[in-house]
């Protein structure tokens, strides 16, 4: 049967085929099950991949606080504008979702994002040519406040949705701006980064680290029901706690925008200082920016740390210091003023009033009258520039002060050459930075021990509120000997009170002052040598105050200010020094230890003068010490200005009018109290001009009628 | 017997008819009284001495009396009983510089009416003519009123939102430093909004802030009794306070 045969063979053969693929594929499975991988990609990855979604969880950035705790920069949300063009999403709805009347919707939305119509309309319509989804606006639909957003949300116009950001705020706006830096997005990321000041230097504890969450989900994008959720919360960013005071802060940058506006300096930049602790109570600098406003930034250098400047006369207080440190100083011996040549190769020394000197005065005059010559001497005969230059060391005139902000610029001793090392002494040639003198003018007001500056008082965590790290005064040299420091304290009291101090300008109302002023010449930049004209100088101060215990130490230097005929280049920089250092002890409750002539008036009670004779009532005014203007000759009082009992100060006019009034001389009167000598008098007035009468239609001495005219004219005071 | 006890009606009848008279007299006297009350009232409102004769005003002082007097629509010679003393309380107050009236009648023929006035703290010139401004920041037109108040006048301000501003500032001023003010001048910069240059009775000058004039111009007479006479000074009262002396 060979059919049969054959029929067996088909059979098996068929067996065998599928058993081998049935082998071959469940071979396949028992691999795939086991090893879990198919063309290297593992499976268990994929699944994942396929069914977990990730969402990141924003950390919030720290936020930065003064030293009372108040807000100076924060996170405030802002909204994005978007608008969905698609009509597709509208089809299930009762209500369009999408934008139905683009031009309706341009007009209503421009005023309020201050966009043109137009192009809003253009952007709509694009997008709409290009089938997009939705489209956004730019940059003037970005950044939105709260207000705008609620604004455009009260119009009901479908299809406009918001996206919510965050956007980094500055609370004060143009408020220690160089110190507190901004951020900007990094043009990768997105993400903010500090870009200068604490911003950029304390970057990492304020960014904070990103969290995120993890679930899974169906192919419809629905969470599982037994999904395995994964979450890391995010760590916020630390907050910071700068030793900025607010208040003084303000106060500073008010007084600083004012000089800006009326000296135009180039530049100007001031510092306010603890004097006792080495932190950081304000500072700005001119030209200044606001961080919410990063377009207009003019001047990115902190220049109270990053410009290294010669800095002038103020640096004489440490050559003082080290003549005197070193045992070298005689205070009572003289010297010739005017003009020193150490020898005839180097070019010789004039003091500052064109080299003519004082003759002979002694080393305490020089340093009050801040005589070049006197430094030179004490640097080159004195003590010798070898040592003169172990003090600068010693001051860290060679280094950073290691102030925890970022671009930190130290300056450069140039002490090569002899005519170097002399104009060293007196603050040319070799450069310093303001913090740097402020560093080791600590020394000074501290009994010889210098103090870092530093500007972050803490960090605390933002979620728990638990205080990370706290920062201390740090004594970081001495520098000199307590007597020094006294001595140099006294010396410093001299440049304000002494005869012929420099500082005479920045006496204060309640706290005795101690300090130097400095007038440094500015390098020419085209050829060499020093810049020119009057205006042509940096103008500055380094003071402390109050003398017996100082408190608070400031440094002002004013840059090039456009000064007027009669004002000198300390204006400027004593309207800093005075106005910030008065308000800020008084507001440190600091007790003022100077007495003011007299800090109140007496006011007067008027009396009752009514009916009385001429003669009587002057008498018991005089009494009084009121000075009665008496108009007319007549025997009895027909009328006063002032009513019985009324308050009055010394300074009123009051006039007495008799019973036969004559007109007075009304010159230099103020308007108010012509007007009322005229309703006294009964007369009717016609005025022109404002401010104080130049001219009185009728003459002095001329007997008053009633119904009369009197024709005044005003002319505004000068007030300058 | 029985005949003897009975009292005649005919014996009494006099003594019926004369209570019967009493009681017709009394009510006819009643009647009459209420009659001649009723007379005398209207005779009473008729005659002249329901009318009023005189209308007091008391507490003011720089709104003239016949002006308040137009304001309460009241009349010598109308009838005293038909004026409601809170209507025309209602009428007075809508007098712009009255912040408080009381009226009451004082019979028989006098009208009370106790204002107090509105308290000035300035005025600012309109044409030829000076307005009042009072505490709330009003400028009050079209009202005749007497400048006796020794108050400041403002000048050049053209932004009535700083006027408000100023006067909520001024409020706090008590008069006895206001009155040493003569002119108020606004001087915005571009920085500073809120600047204004004072003019004072004793000739220094004032630069100030519109934002705490209130709190500083306190101290001004004692910063004026350290100067000395002679000396011209401007008075920096803006940042900090401090004198600067002319030349």
């Amino acid at each position: 049967m060979p059919k049969k045969r054959s029929m067996n063979k088909m059979v098996s053969f068929i067996m065998v085929l599928f058993l081998s693929i049935f082998l071959v594929i469940t071979g396949r499975f028992i691999y795939i099950q086991a090893s879990g991988e198919v063309d290297d990609v593992s499976l268990r990855d994929w699944a994942s991949e396929l069914r977990e979604t990730e969402m990141v969880l924003p950390a919030e950035r720290g936020k930065i606080y003064d030293e009372n705790g108040n807000l100076l920069a924060y996170n405030r949300p802002t909204y994005r504008l978007y608008a969905i063009i698609d009509p597709e999403i509208s089809t299930n709805s009762p209500t369009p979702l999408h934008v139905v009347d683009p031009k309706g919707t341009a007009e209503k939305l421009a005023p309020i994002i201050d966009m043109d119509p137009k192009e809003i309309e253009s952007i709509i319509r694009e997008g709409q040519k290009n089938e997009r989804f939705q489209v956004e606006f730019g940059k003037k639909g970005k950044n939105l406040s709260k207000q705008q957003m609620e604004e455009i949300k009260a119009l009901n116009l479908p299809g406009i949705n918001f996206m919510e950001d965050s956007l980094r705020y500055y609370a004060n706006g143009m408020f220690a701006s160089h110190i507190i830096g901004f951020t900007r997005p990094d043009e990768e990321t997105d993400e903010l980064r500090g870009v200068i000041g604490i911003e950029n230097k304390y970057d990492k504890i304020l960014k904070g680290e990103d969290g995120y969450i993890k679930y899974e989900r169906d192919y419809y994008n629905h969470k599982l029901l037994k999904s395995n959720d994964i979450i890391k919360p995010p760590k916020n960013g630390d907050d910071i706690y700068l030793t900025i005071n607010q208040k003084i802060q303000i106060l500073l940058e008010d007084v600083m925008s004012e000089v800006d506006e009326k000296y135009n300096p180039e530049r100007m930049s001031a510092i306010v200082m603890n004097a006792k602790t080495g932190e950081i109570l304000a500072l700005s600098n001119r030209p200044s920016f606001n961080p919410n406003r990063i377009m207009e930034l003019e001047n990115w250098y902190n220049d109270a740390i990053s410009t290294p400047v010669e800095p002038g006369s103020t640096v004489k207080m440490f050559t003082w210091a080290a003549a005197i440190d070193s045992g070298n100083y005689n205070g009572n011996e003289l010297f010739p003023s005017g003009k020193y040549q150490v020898n005839p190769q180097i070019e010789p020394i004039h003091d500052h009033n064109e080299g003519k000197g004082w003759g002979r005065i002694t080393y305490d005059e020089g340093f009050r009258r801040s005589s070049n010559v006197a430094a030179s001497r004490l640097v080159w005969e004195k003590m010798g520039t070898e040592t003169f230059y172990e003090y600068l060391q010693r001051f860290h005139f060679d280094q950073p002060t290691g102030i925890d902000l970022p671009n930190e610029t130290p300056g450069q001793i140039l002490y090569n050459w002899p005519s170097e090392k002399l104009r060293t002494a007196f603050g040319q040639g070799s450069t310093v930075t303001p913090i740097q003198q402020m560093k080791a003018a600590t020394a000074i007001v501290n009994e010889g021990k210098m103090l870092k500056p530093f500007v972050v008082k803490k960090i605390v965590d933002s979620d728990t509120g638990e205080t990370i790290k706290e920062y201390k005064p740090e004594v970081v040299g001495e520098p000199i000997k307590k007597e020094t420091a006294e001595k140099m304290i006294e010396l410093l009291h001299d440049v304000i009170e002494g005869e012929g101090g420099t500082g005479k300008k920045f006496r204060l109302e309640h706290y005795s002052v101690i300090g130097k002023t400095g007038t440094a010449q500015i390098p020419n930049e085209q050829g060499g040598g020093y810049m020119r004209g009057r205006e042509n100088y940096i103008f500055s101060f380094l003071g402390m105050a109050p003398k017996e215990d100082p408190q608070i130490m400031i440094h002002v230097s004013v840059k090039q200010p456009k000064l007027k005929p009669t004002e000198t280049g300390s204006d400027p920089v004593s309207y800093i020094f005075r106005n910030v250092m008065e308000n800020s002890l008084r507001y440190m409750e600091i007790e003022p230890d100077q007495e003011t002539e007299k800090s109140s008036v007496d006011a007067i009670t008027f009396p009752n003068i009514e009916g009385k004779r001429v003669t009587e009532a002057k008498k018991i005014l005089e009494k009084e010490g009121i000075k009665p203007i008496i108009v007319g000759n007549g025997q009895k009082v027909a009328g006063t200005n002032k009513k019985p009992d009324e308050i009055i100060f010394p300074n009123e006019k009051v006039v007495l009018v008799t019973d036969k009034p004559v007109m007075p001389n009304i010159k230099n009167w103020s308007k108010a109290d012509v007007y009322q000598l005229a309703s006294l008098l009964g007369v009717e007035l016609i005025e022109s001009g404002n401010g104080y009468a130049v001219k009185q239609s009728i003459k002095e001495g001329e007997p008053i009628k009633k119904d009369a005219i009197l024709k005044v004219t005003f002319k505004a005071p000068k007030t300058e | 017997m029985e005949e003897e006890k009975i009292v005649s009606i005919e014996d009494r009848i006099p003594k019926l008819k004369e209570a019967r008279r009493k009681k017709a007299n009394r009510t006819l006297l009643s009647y009459l009284t209420l009659f001649f009350v009723l007379i005398a009232i209207i005779v009473y409102l008729q005659s002249p001495f329901s009318d009023i004769k005189t209308i007091e005003v008391k507490g003011n002082a720089m709104i003239p009396e016949a002006q308040i007097v137009e304001y309460s629509r009241l009349e010598a010679g109308s009838n005293i009983w038909r004026v409601y003393p809170k209507d025309v309380a209602k009428k007075i107050s809508q007098h712009p510089l009255i912040k408080n009236v009381h009226v009451e009648r004082k019979l028989p023929q006098t009208i009370s009416i106790e204002v107090e006035e509105r308290r000035v703290i300035g005025y600012v010139k309109s044409g030829q003519q000076y307005l009042p401004i009072t505490e709330e920041g009003t400028i009050v037109k079209n009202i005749e009123f007497e400048m006796l108040n020794h108050v400041p006048f403002f000048v050049n301000f053209s932004d009535e939102e700083y006027l408000t501003r100023l006067a909520e500032e001024m409020k706090e001023i008590p008069d006895y430093i206001l009155k040493l003010i003569s002119e108020i001048h606004w001087k915005p910069t571009d920085k500073n909004k809120y600047k204004i240059v004072l003019y004072m009775n004793d000739g220094y000058i004032v630069n100030a802030s519109i934002r705490d004039l209130a709190s500083k111009i306190n101290s001004y007479p004692s910063i004026i009794a350290q100067l000395d006479e002679k000396q011209k000074a401007i008075i920096h009262m803006d940042v900090g306070v401090y004198v600067e002396t002319l030349k």
